[in-house]
C-alpha cells in the first residue's frame, strides 16, 4: 500500500469513527441544549439503544427477526421513549448544581450498565452487517460497506437536525424553549414538553450511532464508556450545546485519533488526541465553534 | 448548660477514640480491616478534592492520576532503590504537589465542565505514560514486591497493623485540612469559590490560591497512593484510571461537598457499603446506582447537608450554581464569557 | 462539630454491626475429618471484554467438581465452590484474593483467567498456603518461586514456537508483524513470538498494542500494512483477535493470519466471521471436541449440563480440576493448602484432556500443542 492511499485509508477510518463521535456529540449536545444537563450516563445511553435496535435484528426478541433498517428505527423510539422517561425524572436537577447533574447521571449510568448485564449477560456478541462484508476498493483505498453507511447516514441525521431546528416549527420552538425559558413560555410554547422531545432526539441519536455502528465494532455491555468519553470530549471540543460544533468536534476527533494511531504511536493515541484537544481549549475556551447560551433554569 | 456541652464534646470525642483505637480487635477478619484500610486512603483523597472543589471551586477530576503519581514513585524508589516509606512518603508528596501544580495551568483559563474535560484529559494522558513507558513503570504488568514498612524495627505487615499507620495518616490529614480552612488560605479559596471575578477586584491573587489549590488536592492524593503502594505491596495502573477519580468524586458529593467531615462519611460508607453488597452482584450496583440518583434528587447536600438542613435554611452555594434552594430563578446562563 | 462527630460515630457503629461475627465458618482447621464441604474458589473475569473467560472458566471447573460431588466427593466432603468477578483488573483480584484466604478462608483457588491478574496473586496465595491454579500463559508465573501456584494448559511459548516454526520453516514465510494487547498475556505473546522469530534469524517488521478493551484497530493495521507483511500473528483476546482479523481483511489484507491460544476458539471464529477465519492457523493443547473417546465423551457431559459445545479453556480448566481432586484426595483426611501442594507436585502420567500431565517442580504440568487450521468455521488439525 503506497503512502497516499494509506493516507488517504487512515483519513477514510477517521471520518468514519468521527461520524459516530458527531453523532454521540450531538446527543450531548441536544440534551444539554434540552436542560443544561452534562450527561455523564450518555455513554450507557448509547450501549442501551444498542442493544435495544440489535435484539430485533438479531431476534432475541421471542424469536421474532426483522431487517436491519427496520430495527434501527424500532431502536431509535425506544431509546427517544427511553428519553422522555429521563428528563421527566431529570427535571428537578435542572436547578441545581453541576455537581449534582453530574452525580445524578452518574448513578444513572451505574443503573443503565447493571441493568444490561444482568438482561443480556456480561458478554456481548458480534453483528454481522446487513451489507456485505467484502469492502468497495477505489483507487487503493478499501472501503466497507458499513462504514459507508455510517458515514451517510449520519450526514443524513446530521443535515436533517440542523433543518428541522432552523425551519420546522418544532425545531423553532426547542430552540426558543432552550436559549430563553421565560420568555418562549410567554409566547406560548410548551417548554416542558419541547424539551422533553429535545432530550428524546439526543437519546435517540446515539441509539443511531450505537445500531450503525454494532457491526463495525462489537457489542457488549461495557461498549459504551470509551465511546461515551470520547463523545463528551468532541461536545466539549465543539462547544458545548452547539450542534455545527459537535459535527465539528467529533469528526476533528476522530480524524486525529486515527492519524496519530497510524502515522505517530498506537499506545499514545487516546494521549495525543487528549493534549490537542486541552491545548485547543486553552486558546479557545468556549470550543472551536462557540458554546451556545443555554437557558437552564 | 455550656459546661454540659463542653462535656458531651469531650465524651462524645472520647467514645470515638476508643471505637477506632480498638477497630481491628473487633473485626472478624483481616479482609474487613482490609476494607477499613481502603477506605481510610478514600477518605484522604475525598479531603484533597473537598479543599480543591468544594473550597476552591476547582473541578479537578485528575486524582486517579495523582494517586498513581503517589503510588508509582513509592514503588520505584522502594523495589529499585530500596527506599522505605518514611522516605518515599515526603519525596511523592513533593512530586504529586509539584504535578497537581502542573495539571493547574491549564485549569486556570477554563471553566466548569470543560475544566471537568481537561482534568479528566490530563488524567487519562498520565494513566496512558504509566501503562506505556514500561521500562520505567513495569507497564500493565505493574510493580511488584514492594515492602511493607516497618518502624522501629517492628514491621508493619498485615492490614491491622497498617490500619494504625492509615488511621494516623487520616487523622493528621483532617486536622491540617481544618487548620488550613481557618485561615487565610482557606478565606481566600472560598472567596474564588464564591465569585472570583470579585476576589481579583478585591485584591486576591486567585491564580496562586487555584494553584495552591489543586496542588494540596495532589498531595493529599499522592500521600494515599504511597499508602497503598506499600499496603497491597503489588500496583498497576488499572486502579488509576478515571473511574477511580468517579468514585471519589461520588462518595464526596454523597457524603457532602464542601464539607471535610463529609468527606469523612462518605469516604468511610460508601466503599463498606459496596463491600457489604457485593454479594448482589449486579443487582448491587443497580441498586447503587438508583441510590445516588435518590440522594441526588432528595439530598443535595449528601449526608452533610441533609444534617445542615436540617437545623437551618439554604444550602451550599457554588459559582455554578443557577439558584439556591429557597431562592428565586435566575435567568442568566453559565459562565461561558469569561476569559 | 457536633454534628459531624455524631455522624461519624452512626458510621462507626455501623461498621462495628457490620463485623460482627458473620455466618462464615468458624477457623478450625478442616483437618478433623468430618462432612464439612471443602471450599474453593474461582477468581476471574466475569464482566467486560474477557468475560467469556470467566464464564468458561465456571463451567469448566463446576462440572469437574458436580461430577465429582455425585460420585461421593473427597473423601465423603462435598466441594463447595465460591465465585469472584475481578473484571479482569488485577488490583481488584489481589484485594478478591486476600478475601477469599482471609474471609472465605478456601484450600485452593483458580486465580484467574487472565495472566496479569494470576501474577499479582502469587504472592497472596504463596503466603497463606493456598494452592492457585491458573490457566494464564505468562511464563513468568511459575517463575515467581511459589511452590503452590500450578498452571492448567502449556505456557505461552509452547503456543508460539511451533507456530512460527511451521511458518518459517515449512511455509516459507519471513516478514511478520505482530498485533497483541498490552496485558502480561499479549506482552507475553508478542516476547515468545519474537523469541521463536530470533531463533530463524528473523524479526518482526513491527510490533504493535492495543488496549484490553479497544474494538477499532483501524490505526495498528495500517501501521501494520504500510510494512507490508506476509504474516500477522496475534497475541490478545478472543474478541480483540477475531475483530482484527476482520478489519485486516476488509482493508484488504490478503495474506496470512495466525496466533496462539485465543485464536483456537469458537468466539475468534463468531468474532470474525467464517470467511475471515478461513485458513487462519492455530496452535492449541485442544483442538477439537472430536480428537478421542475420551475428548468426546467430556464434549457430551458438557453439552449436556451447558447446553453448548466445550473449547480449550472449558477443557483446560476441567483438566486442572480433576487434576486438584486428585491432589486432594491423596492427602485425606489432611486436606489443607499445604498438603494438597505437597501431593500435587507427585502427581505424573496423567491422561487428561489435553494429553499427558507431569507436574514439574515450578507448577507447570503439560508442554505440548497442536497446530490446527479453521476451516468453513470449525478447526481442524492441521495434516500436511
Amino acid at each position: 500500500m503506497d503512502n497516499v492511499s494509506l493516507f488517504l485509508q487512515t483519513l477514510v477510518g477517521g471520518i468514519g469513527i468521527g461520524s459516530l463521535y458527531a453523532l454521540v456529540a450531538l446527543g450531548y449536545s441536544m440534551i444539554y441544549r434540552s436542560m443544561g444537563l452534562v450527561n455523564f450516563a450518555h455513554g450507557s445511553i448509547y450501549m442501551i439503544g444498542t442493544y435495544l435496535g440489535i435484539i430485533w435484528y438479531r431476534g432475541m426478541v421471542m424469536g421474532l427477526q426483522v431487517p436491519y433498517g427496520v430495527a434501527f428505527v424500532i431502536g431509535i423510539l425506544l431509546t427517544a421513549g427511553l428519553g422522555l422517561i429521563l428528563e421527566r425524572i431529570f427535571r428537578p436537577l435542572a436547578n441545581m448544581d453541576l455537581m449534582l447533574m453530574l452525580l445524578g447521571t452518574i448513578g444513572l449510568g451505574y443503573v443503565l450498565d447493571n441493568l444490561a448485564v444482568i438482561v443480556w449477560g456480561a458478554e456481548g456478541f458480534a453483528v454481522k452487517s446487513p451489507l456485505p462484508e467484502t469492502p468497495i476498493m477505489i483507487g487503493g483505498v478499501a472501503l466497507l460497506p458499513q462504514m459507508l453507511l455510517l458515514i451517510s447516514v449520519s450526514a443524513v441525521l446530521m443535515i436533517g437536525l440542523n433543518v428541522f431546528l432552523a425551519k420546522a416549527k418544532i425545531g423553532k420552538a426547542m430552540r426558543a424553549a432552550a436559549q430563553d425559558r421565560e420568555t418562549a413560555s410567554a409566547m406560548g410554547i410548551p417548554v416542558n414538553r419541547t424539551n422533553a422531545l429535545t432530550f428524546a432526539i439526543g437519546a435517540g441519536l446515539a441509539a443511531a450511532a450505537g445500531i450503525l455502528a454494532a457491526p463495525i465494532v462489537y457489542v457488549n455491555p461495557a461498549m459504551g464508556s470509551a465511546v461515551g468519553l470520547k463523545g463528551f470530549a468532541a461536545f466539549i471540543l465543539g462547544g458545548a450545546g452547539s450542534i455545527p460544533g459537535a459535527i465539528a468536534g467529533g469528526l476533528t476527533f476522530g480524524v486525529l485519533e486515527a492519524i496519530s494511531a497510524g502515522f505517530i504511536s498506537s499506545a499514545y493515541t487516546k494521549g495525543i488526541a487528549f493534549v490537542i484537544m486541552i491545548v485547543v481549549l486553552m486558546f479557545r475556551p468556549g470550543g472551536i465553534v462557540g458554546e451556545v447560551t443555554v437557558d437552564k433554569v | 448548660m455550656k459546661k454540659n456541652a463542653g462535656l458531651n464534646k469531650r465524651v462524645v470525642l472520647g467514645l470515638a477514640f476508643v471505637v477506632l483505637l480498638g477497630f481491628p480487635l473487633v473485626a472478624s477478619n483481616r479482609y474487613q480491616v482490609h476494607v477499613v484500610n481502603m477506605a481510610g486512603l478514600y477518605i484522604l483523597m475525598s479531603l484533597g478534592l473537598n479543599l480543591a472543589m468544594g473550597y476552591c471551586g476547582q473541578i479537578n477530576l485528575a486524582l486517579g492520576a495523582f494517586w498513581g503519581v503517589g503510588a508509582y514513585t513509592a514503588a520505584l524508589l522502594n523495589t529499585r532503590l530500596g527506599m522505605p516509606i518514611w522516605i518515599n512518603m515526603p519525596v511523592a508528596m513533593v512530586l504529586t504537589g509539584i504535578v497537581g501544580a502542573l495539571v493547574a495551568l491549564p485549569m486556570l483559563k477554563v471553566k466548569s465542565h470543560y475544566l471537568a474535560l481537561v482534568t479528566i484529559g490530563l488524567g487519562e494522558t498520565i494513566n496512558i505514560i504509566l501503562v506505556n513507558e514500561t521500562g520505567l513503570t513495569g507497564g500493565p504488568l505493574g510493580i511488584s514486591g514492594i515492602q511493607m514498612p516497618s518502624l522501629f524495627g517492628i514491621p508493619i505487615d498485615g492490614d491491622e497493623r497498617f490500619y494504625y499507620l492509615v488511621l494516623v495518616c487520616v487523622v493528621i490529614g483532617f486536622l491540617a485540612a481544618r487548620q488550613m480552612m481557618k485561615h487565610r488560605i482557606g478565606r481566600s479559596f472560598i472567596a474564588i469559590r464564591d465569585n472570583d471575578v470579585a476576589a481579583k477586584a478585591m485584591g486576591v491573587n486567585t491564580a496562586k490560591y487555584q494553584i495552591m489549590a489543586n496542588s494540596i488536592a495532589a498531595v493529599y492524593c499522592g500521600v494515599a497512593g504511597v499508602l497503598y503502594a506499600h499496603m497491597t505491596t503489588y500496583i498497576s495502573p488499572d486502579i488509576f484510571e478515571f473511574k477511580s477519580a468517579l468514585f471519589v468524586l461520588t462518595l464526596t458529593l454523597i457524603g457532602g461537598m464542601g464539607s471535610l467531615a463529609g468527606s469523612v462519611v462518605g469516604g468511610l460508607g460508601l466503599p463498606i457499603i459496596q463491600e457489604l453488597l457485593r454479594a448482589i452482584g449486579n443487582w448491587q450496583l443497580v441498586g447503587f446506582g438508583l441510590a445516588i440518583m435518590l440522594v441526588v434528587l432528595f439530598m443535595p447536600g449528601g449526608v452533610m447537608g441533609l444534617t445542615r438542613r436540617l437545623e437551618e435554611a439554604g444550602g451550599i452555594r457554588w459559582p455554578w450554581a443557577r439558584k439556591r434552594i429557597h431562592e428565586k430563578p435566575e435567568l442568566e446562563g453559565p459562565n461561558v464569557s469569561r476569559p | 462539630m457536633k454534628r459531624s462527630l455524631v455522624s461519624i460515630l452512626l458510621l462507626l457503629g455501623m461498621l462495628l454491626a457490620a463485623c460482627a461475627p458473620a455466618a462464615a465458618p468458624t477457623a478450625a482447621p478442616q483437618a478433623a475429618a468430618s462432612t464439612e464441604p471443602i471450599k474453593i474458589a474461582i477468581i476471574g473475569a466475569m464482566s467486560g471484554t474477557n468475560a467469556v473467560l470467566g464464564d468458561w472458566m465456571k463451567k469448566g471447573v463446576t462440572l469437574a467438581v458436580e461430577e465429582k460431588n455425585k460420585a461421593g466427593g473427597i473423601c465423603g466432603r462435598p466441594i463447595e465452590i465460591v465465585i469472584y468477578d475481578d473484571e479482569a483488573d488485577p488490583t481488584k483480584s489481589v484485594n478478591l484474593a486476600q478475601k477469599v484466604a482471609t474471609e472465605d478462608k478456601v484450600v485452593a483457588a483458580w486465580a484467574t483467567t487472565n495472566s496479569t491478574s494470576a501474577l499479582a496473586d502469587i504472592p497472596i496465595f504463596a503466603q497463606y498456603k493456598i494452592v492457585q491454579l491458573t490457566n494464564g500463559t505468562n511464563v513468568d508465573i511459575t517463575n515467581k518461586g511459589s511452590a503452590y501456584i500450578f498452571r492448567a494448559n502449556p505456557a505461552g511459548p509452547a503456543y508460539e514456537t511451533p507456530l512460527v516454526d511451521f511458518l518459517v520453516d515449512t511455509k516459507g514465510y519471513k516478514k511478520f508483524a505482530l498485533v497483541t494487547d498490552t496485558s502480561a498475556y499479549g506482552k507475553g505473546e508478542a516476547d515468545y513470538q519474537t523469541a521463536a522469530l530470533k531463533a530463524h534469524g528473523l524479526e518482526p517488521l513491527t510490533r504493535q498494542s492495543y488496549g484490553i478493551d479497544d474494538k477499532d484497530f483501524t490505526g495498528q493495521l495500517t501501521a501494520i500494512l504500510q510494512t507490508n507483511p506476509e504474516v500477522i500473528l496475534f497475541g490478545g483476546s478472543e474478541v480483540a483477535s477475531g475483530l482484527i482479523a476482520k478489519q485486516a481483511r476488509q482493508l484488504g489484507f490478503k495474506g496470512q493470519l495466525a496466533g496462539g491460544s485465543a485464536i483456537a476458539t469458537p468466539k475468534f471464529n463468531e468474532n470474525a466471521g467464517a470467511d475471515n477465519s478461513e485458513g487462519v492457523f492455530a496452535t492449541a493443547p485442544y483442538l477439537t471436541n472430536d480428537l478421542n473417546d475420551q475428548t468426546r465423551a467430556f464434549a457430551a457431559r458438557y453439552k449436556a449440563r451447558w447446553n453448548e459445545d466445550p473449547e480449550v479453556h472449558g477443557a483446560n480448566t476441567y483438566d486442572g480440576t480433576q487434576l486438584l481432586m486428585m491432589a486432594m484426595e491423596k492427602a485425606c483426611p489432611n486436606i489443607t493448602g499445604e498438603a494438597i501442594a505437597a501431593e500435587f507436585h507427585k502427581i505424573s502420567g496423567y491422561q487428561g484432556l489435553q494429553g499427558t500431565f507431569n507436574v514439574q517442580p515450578k507448577g507447570e504440568t503439560i508442554d505440548k500443542t497442536q497446530l490446527g487450521v479453521w476451516k468453513g468455521g470449525k478447526l481442524t488439525p492441521y495434516t500436511q
